[in-house]
């Protein structure tokens, strides 16, 4: 049997990238702040020099957080990570992702270099039982729906359930209300998408809101939409720790964007584990 | 000419879209391509003579030593669809069940059903001409149909994402709705256990059993997978759940499925532990999880897997004896496990 074990350190004090960051090990991770080379690199791509990259796609980086994507079949996870990862949008080229997947990127986060490794996953009910395994050495939880789609809204509890029940209590969550760009009818308002995250905050959550200016530009405004909401996933991790819960709004270009609005709440458990400072 | 225009040469005379409808991608080495379809169509040429007259001969296809053998060298394209139908029981059962698959169709509905099959019928090969929704036909709407009226027949199933690739093949070979749907039911109802009812024992089961063929063949890549903690279904529920559609070429998955109407199951197993032998030292390099994750998907491209009829011979040579009583065994035993383990 093929049992998860718990990862191993074989790399001395700097955890290997197999050992991403869980509440257990996040003390060790703080420790591989030096930069240097992800084990992931590109098998193909061209060997780095033993300084930290410049753009965004590079191999070395200070920390790194697992971050993984959410909700009903169909909402557009896959399109948020596509676009987040290539700064892609091709409308009906994507195919129905059949069991989980992840894409790694390095983003630059107030000049720290931040190792998101995103996962993807099938949306469809039956595929939870094989999924929610990975839910527990994940930082954050990107929770989507769409917009258009009523059911996909409705069932966002039944999402919380599973994650109450398989992630990590402090895990960071972000509510991200899809398709505000389709030419479908829109059904879920943007004022339900705040009361539920109020309905959150009912159960102790203490919020925030961030607001980011409106872009400019619809395709730089769909690229940059999913990469605010990574970054501020990525933010909100490295804040982590004592702050308890948070909730931040992204507020983007109405006509030009898919993302609607993310909301982080930060479940509030008293024993928080501190997560690495930078 | 240099290699640049070799290249260019063999792009201009290789269609950009495969026989099947399907637009070859922007990386396509088309003059690898071409240098092993001269070869193949020699073979294909010879099989496509062989079967005519099999065919012609018995006025159907029994099981038998001479089938197996024929079915191992590939199914010549214009034969495919009749004999999967033969093989697999699909056509018995067609038979025995006249207008079955209309009134399913014509019957009561399903909303959540229709809903869940709506949302993939964009995210099926769109890469594939014949399922755009320009086409003419489309493809989409054959597709709707095969997957209701499975979801109606086999309700402890429903539909299950994974299904509509299967499915599109289905119909991009037999080119027949009714066809499709009762291989469909041979493969999710008969040939595959249990791989989509919504707790997916079987899916986990048999990921489970590879992993102990792993371990029994190839013991120092599941000492990898065990340093690093990984999970099989991480890296193999794709190719289980789609047959390996969309994962390795059309033309060996065609020759995949072939097998796998005439000998069950355990044809996976075959493949899965060819692709995975064959790479060894190349999987054994790498250090971490991602690394892990990326070598299996290298793994299941380039000429090692284009070359269908060399890989067809390798899985049946490479992966030594492999018999349904070590299967079954493992299968009993896995399955046991995973219940113990809830």
């Amino acid at each position: 049997m093929s049992r998860k074990k718990t990862p191993k350190n074989k790399g001395g004090s700097v955890p290997a990238a197999s050992t991403l960051p869980t509440a257990a090990n996040r003390s060790r991770l703080a420790c591989s702040r030096t930069a240097r080379p992800g084990p992931e690199a590109l098998p193909k791509g061209p060997p780095q020099s033993g300084r930290p990259s410049l753009g965004g796609t590079g191999d070395f980086y200070d920390v790194a957080f697992k971050v993984m994507l959410v909700g009903d079949s169909g909402v557009g996870k896959t399109c948020l990570l596509v676009r987040f990862k290539d700064g892609a949008f091709l409308a009906g080229t994507f195919i129905s992702t059949v069991g989980i997947d992840f894409r790694n990127k390095v983003l630059d986060v107030d000049g720290t270099k931040v190792k998101l490794q995103i996962w993807d996953t099938a949306g469809q009910e039956r595929f939870r039982s094989v999924t929610h395994a990975y839910y527990r050495d994940a930082h954050a939880l990107l929770l989507l729906y769409d917009i258009t789609n009523k059911d996909s809204f409705d069932n966002i509890q039944a999402w919380l359930t599973e994650i109450q029940e398989y992630a990590q209590q402090d895990v960071v969550l972000m509510l991200l209300g899809n398709k505000v760009d389709s030419t479908q009818e829109r059904v879920v308002k943007r004022e339900d998408g705040e009361k539920l995250a109020k309905a959150m905050k009912l159960r102790r959550l203490l919020m925030r809101s961030i607001v980011i200016p409106a872009l400019q530009g619809a395709e730089t405004a769909i690229y940059k939409g999913s990469q605010r909401a990574a970054l501020q996933a990525a933010r909100v991790c490295q804040e982590g720790g004592s702050r308890g819960l948070m909730l931040s709004t992204l507020n983007l270009a109405d006509t030009s964007s898919t993302l609607e609005e993310a909301t982080l709440p930060r479940s509030c458990t008293g024993n928080l584990c501190p997560l690495p400072r930078l | 000419m240099d290699p640049a225009e070799r290249a260019q040469a063999a792009r201009a005379r290789v269609p950009r879209i495969d026989p099947y409808g399907f637009e070859r991608p922007e990386d396509f080495d088309y003059e690898a391509y071409e240098e092993f379809f001269s070869t193949y169509l020699v073979i294909l040429t010879k099989r496509a003579i062989k079967w005519s007259k099999l065919l012609k001969g018995s006025g159907g296809v029994r099981k038998s030593l001479t089938v197996k053998r024929y079915v191992r060298k590939g199914i010549p394209l214009e034969h495919r669809a009749r004999v999967w139908m033969a093989m697999s029981g699909a056509q018995a059962q067609m038979d025995q069940n006249p207008g079955y698959y209309r009134r399913l169709l014509e019957g009561e509905g399903s909303p959540s059903l229709e809903e869940a099959i709506r949302t993939d019928l964009n995210r099926t090969f769109p890469d594939n001409v014949r399922f755009r929704k320009t086409a003419e036909p489309c493809l989409q709407k054959t597709l709707y149909n095969v997957l209701l009226a499975y979801g109606l027949h086999n309700q402890g199933v429903g539909y299950c994402q994974g299904m509509n690739f299967i499915a599109g093949y289905l119909i991009l070979i037999t080119k027949n709705e009714e066809e499709s749907f009762w291989l469909l039911d041979a493969l999710v109802g008969r040939i595959l256990p249990d791989y989509y009812s919504p707790a997916m024992l079987g899916l986990k089961t048999d990921q489970e059993v590879l992993a102990e063929l792993v371990r029994m063949k190839l013991p120092a890549v599941a000492a990898l997978m065990d340093d690093h903690g990984v999970l099989w279904t991480l890296l193999v529920s794709r190719w289980f759940i789609c047959l390996f559609v969309d994962i390795l070429p059309v033309e060996t998955v065609l020759r995949i499925w072939d097998c796998l109407f005439n000998e069950g199951s355990k044809i996976i197993f075959r493949v899965a532990l060819t692709l995975i032998k064959q790479h060894q030292e190349f999987i054994l390099e790498a250090n971490s999880v991602p690394d892990i994750c990326d070598k299996f998907k290298q793994i299941t491209k380039g000429d090692f897997v284009t070359e269908c009829h060399t890989f067809m011979q390798k899985i049946f040579s490479e992966p030594g004896s492999l018999s349904m009583t070590t299967i079954t065994r493992l299968r009993e035993r896995c399955r046991a496990a995973l219940l113990s383990q809830g």
